[in-house]
């Protein structure tokens, strides 16, 4: 898997590619954190390379959620791909989340 | 029974890549769809994880054997670990839990998360667990006209 960041002071793109799991999990949640910490107000996900994510990525980005959410900034996820759209929607992460088709809508939306 | 067979994978998360791989081959020799395979692929990489966080308490030394069963109409997939003894009826309290609260809200805390997910996709899921031999999980799922046929032939018995 890699991770992948383009941020400005404020928003960043965290682009992920390959399979999102236990393993790999870790290096997209210190991408994550290390951009919560600064308070990046608007922090989008992009997982047009992802064609897998098991609950470990899931819960990686309930966490960046939260974050996020304590100190009031937005926590986007942009592309979701059909196997990963079906963990969402299994776990119900499609209520939760603000989903958006592009990076482009993901930034634009206020 | 058309074909069985054994893998034994370190406790290691990056073994799992290796896991989804061997078990979405052997799904589509039973005849599963894209999406059939993607889940049921994802609902033993849940359990493996389960099991080397849970039972190994992720430690990379111990080994998971997944004994693999094709059949006509269904898949059969036996994990099977020698870590510490899990609570199964805690687990599917647990599972039932998450299931209610996603059902009535969304997820706040992930935790349970992988137990819900493969209770959602499996047909069958059963735990044996011991003290001295670890812990033996069990998941079947049928393919889709197979189980259609198994709901009608149960509503007419």
């Amino acid at each position: 898997m890699q991770v992948m960041v383009e941020h400005d002071k404020h928003a960043a793109v965290i682009s992920v590619s390959g399979d999102v799991d236990l393993y790999s999990s870790p290096e997209m949640r210190k991408a994550i954190t290390q951009l919560s910490r600064e308070k990046v107000p608007l922090i989008v996900i992009s997982l047009k390379e992802v064609d897998y994510m098991d609950s470990s990525g899931v819960a990686t980005l309930v966490e960046g959620l939260q974050l996020t959410g304590s100190y009031n900034g937005s926590f986007r996820i942009a592309c979701l791909k059909p196997g990963v759209r079906e963990v969402f929607e299994l776990a119900r992460l499609d209520r939760v989340f603000e989903v958006f088709e592009t990076e482009e809508e993901a930034l634009k939306t206020s | 029974m058309k074909e069985s067979f054994d893998i034994k994978v370190p406790s290691n998360p990056r073994m799992m890549q290796l896991v989804r791989k061997t078990i979405a081959q052997a799904c589509q020799m039973v005849g599963f769809s894209d999406r059939e395979i993607h889940a049921v692929t994802l609902a033993v990489d849940e359990g493996c994880t389960n099991i080397i966080r849970h039972c190994y308490r992720n430690s990379k030394t111990g080994h998971i054997v997944l004994r693999v069963r094709l059949y006509n109409d269904k898949i059969e997939i036996v994990l099977r670990d020698f870590g510490d003894e899990i609570d199964v009826e805690k687990l599917r309290e647990c599972a039932e839990k998450r299931k209610r609260e996603l059902e009535l809200s969304g997820p706040v805390n992930p935790g349970g998360l992988g137990v819900m997910l493969i209770h959602s996709i499996m047909d069958r899921v059963h735990y044996r667990t011991s003290q001295d031999s670890g812990t033996v999980l069990r998941l079947v799922k049928y393919l889709s006209s197979a189980r259609e046929k198994k709901i009608a032939s149960n509503g007419r018995a």
